[in-house]
């Protein structure tokens, strides 16, 4: 590990610490809570049966954040600017159940006491992977493409 | 799995210490498979893996708004290497993230260290680093990133020398929200060599009024010089329960595949271009005669040396009775010249009465083309579950398949899950 390896992690690390710092200084909003205060039913979770208007200190209305079909099938647009929310209801772990860089089990294994999620490769996957694979490669590619792929190269080399 | 093994214990010697005034949570899961694998050509092999997942949290440690979270697996072979890789191992494990966290007090400002997933923008990165965020005002937020990147895989030493970045956002009340976003990482392993892999993306929040929602972003690649996706997502919501959205995804995969690690898979060189549009219609009954799911989904793929492909289909879910949740859905799959067109049918069923759960799941497909001799698979997952106290339950499946890969494939699991949390309630 040389130097220039330790330095600029450090350097930032540094800047992010006094940036923070700094915010505290700041007249500024209030926070999210950390956890969701009430345990949620099981399935996916309608924040609008519940709550209305907006979800303080995000600024942005709860029905965005309602689990619909389309929010599960594209909760990327969520997640690249609102981690701080899904993190009230979710730990990193609910992520890394299908997104990490070493998955051993797949989801919907692991999961299989829940057929109610929306987990991807289920049942004969092995004979659709090669049919998905060239009809969409980019959803193959946010999982497998850097990462978590050491199963596809024992035939793919 | 020595690491994984070394944190556990340093955990476990942590504890004691911890306890007093702190809120700990932990929870674990344990699932044991059994499998006997048969290929012509082989020895006959019966796998046994036993693997176990734990997760850890302490929150307010010492001071309030500091937090500690541990997750991780490890696993064991009972009989054969179960590994399905160039490399099998009869133990293997994955020090997933493991970090410290403080939460200051007000403007959502938070710091960590340690080894975590950062989800910022264009950023989908998990790095050993520091991380920071908070609001500013007038609106506008801010987070970086920086520390070594986690390696790619365990066959090499695929990964860059250190990576930072960060995103830049600008909120205004409930109508907007914009980012800009970017990352570099120096020495990226690439097909041609180590390169710095630098990402820059912009995204956008947008809702005019609250019944309209525009999501989305657009990346380029620094390294290549070149744009490498845009997509987008818009929803409109005109009645309570009732969700439409149309998406647009245009991504150039020489671009957007350039620091693949497996370029037989993700081939950056074929100058290919991938399209889709599509549309998704939901519609949720939450009352009479009982809660209800509709959904429609129609999706057009475009790849510029594959051709047209469209996949349509439907799901509806039911549940009937408080505790019994069920769904059927059905899709098919008109692929271009080249790729295999399919229908797809699911059913499932869940239902918890009391300690007692049971679950059901079929799903089968028609192929157009036979695979293997085969024009047809199908697989069927029964289980059932009891808890023994409101944090320990202990779950089972067996799986039955007929697929063009086996005749009888038949599979069981065993499932342990434990939850703790210091406060007395089950997470």
């Amino acid at each position: 590990m040389n130097r220039v390896t330790w330095t600029i992690p450090a350097a930032l690390g540094f800047g992010m610490l006094l940036m923070t710092a700094c915010s505290q200084l700041l007249p500024a909003s209030g926070n999210l809570p950390s956890t969701h205060p009430e345990a949620l039913p099981q399935g996916r979770p309608v924040c609008t049966e519940c709550h209305e208007a907006t979800l303080k200190d995000s600024l942005k209305p709860y029905a965005v954040f309602d689990h619909t079909p389309s929010f599960v099938k594209d909760h990327r647009f969520a997640a690249q600017s609102e981690e701080r929310t899904c993190a009230i209801c979710h730990k990193q772990s609910f992520c890394t159940d299908c997104h990490a860089n070493h998955n051993e089990i797949k989801p919907s294994l692991k999961l299989g006491d829940r057929p109610d999620r929306d987990l991807v490769h289920r049942g004969d996957y092995m004979t659709r992977h090669k049919f998905e694979g060239k009809l969409d490669p980019t959803g193959c590619y946010r999982c497998h493409g850097r990462a978590n792929n050491e199963k596809c190269v024992t035939c793919h080399r | 799995m020595k690491r994984l093994a070394s944190m556990a214990t340093l955990l476990a010697l942590l504890l004691p210490s911890m306890a007093a005034g702190v809120e700990i949570g932990a929870d674990g899961t344990t699932i044991i498979r059994i499998e006997e694998r048969s290929v012509p050509g082989f020895a006959k092999q019966t796998v046994a893996p036993a693997t176990q997942y734990l997760g850890f949290d302490a929150e307010d440690i010492s001071i309030k708004g500091l937090s500690m979270h541990f997750y991780g697996w490890g696993r064991l072979d009972l009989a054969d290497d179960s590994a399905e890789s160039t490399t099998p191992r009869s133990t293997d494990g994955n020090f997933t993230y493991g970090y410290l966290q403080y939460r200051f007090d007000k403007a959502n400002a938070r710091v960590k260290a340690g080894r975590f997933f950062v989800y910022e923008g264009i950023a989908a990165e998990q790095i050993d680093g520091v991380y920071a965020r908070t609001d500013l005002n007038k609106g506008f937020t801010i987070a970086a990133f920086g520390g070594i990147p986690v390696r790619l895989d365990r066959d090499g030493m695929t990964k860059g020398k250190y990576i930072g970045g960060g995103r830049l956002g600008y909120r205004y009340g409930g109508i907007l929200d914009l980012g800009v976003s970017g990352l570099h990482e120096a020495d990226s392993p690439t097909l041609y060599g180590k390169e710095k892999r630098q990402m820059l993306g912009g995204d956008i929040w947008f809702s005019p009024h609250r019944m309209v929602e525009l999501s989305g972003r657009s990346s380029y690649n620094g390294t290549t010089e070149e744009i490498a996706e845009h997509s987008y997502l818009l929803s409109v919501r005109p009645v309570s329960g009732l969700t439409a959205a149309v998406h647009y995804t245009d991504i150039r995969l020489k671009d957007y595949f350039a620091f693949t690690n497996v370029p037989s898979l993700f081939n950056p060189n074929n100058g290919d271009k991938f399209r889709s549009h599509g549309a998704t219609v939901s519609y949720r009954i939450t009352k009479l005669p009982f809660p209800a799911e509709v959904s429609l989904e129609y999706r057009h793929f475009k790849r510029d040396s594959k051709g047209n492909s469209d996949r349509y289909g439907g799901e509806i879910r039911l549940t009937p009775l408080d505790k019994l949740n069920t769904g059927v859905s059905y899709a098919r799959i008109a692929a271009a010249n080249g790729i295999m067109s399919y229908n797809e049918a699911r059913a499932f069923a869940m239902y918890s009465y009391g300690r007692f759960s049971v679950n059901l799941d079929a799903i089968g497909n028609i192929y157009d083309d036979s695979v293997y001799g085969k024009k047809d698979s199908y697989e069927i997952t029964g289980g059932c579950g009891y808890a023994i106290t409101p944090s320990l339950r202990v779950s089972g499946e067996a799986t039955y398949a007929d697929t063009p890969w086996y005749d009888k494939d038949v599979r069981g699991l065993l499932r342990l899950n434990y939850s703790y949390n210091s406060k007395g309630a089950a997470q």
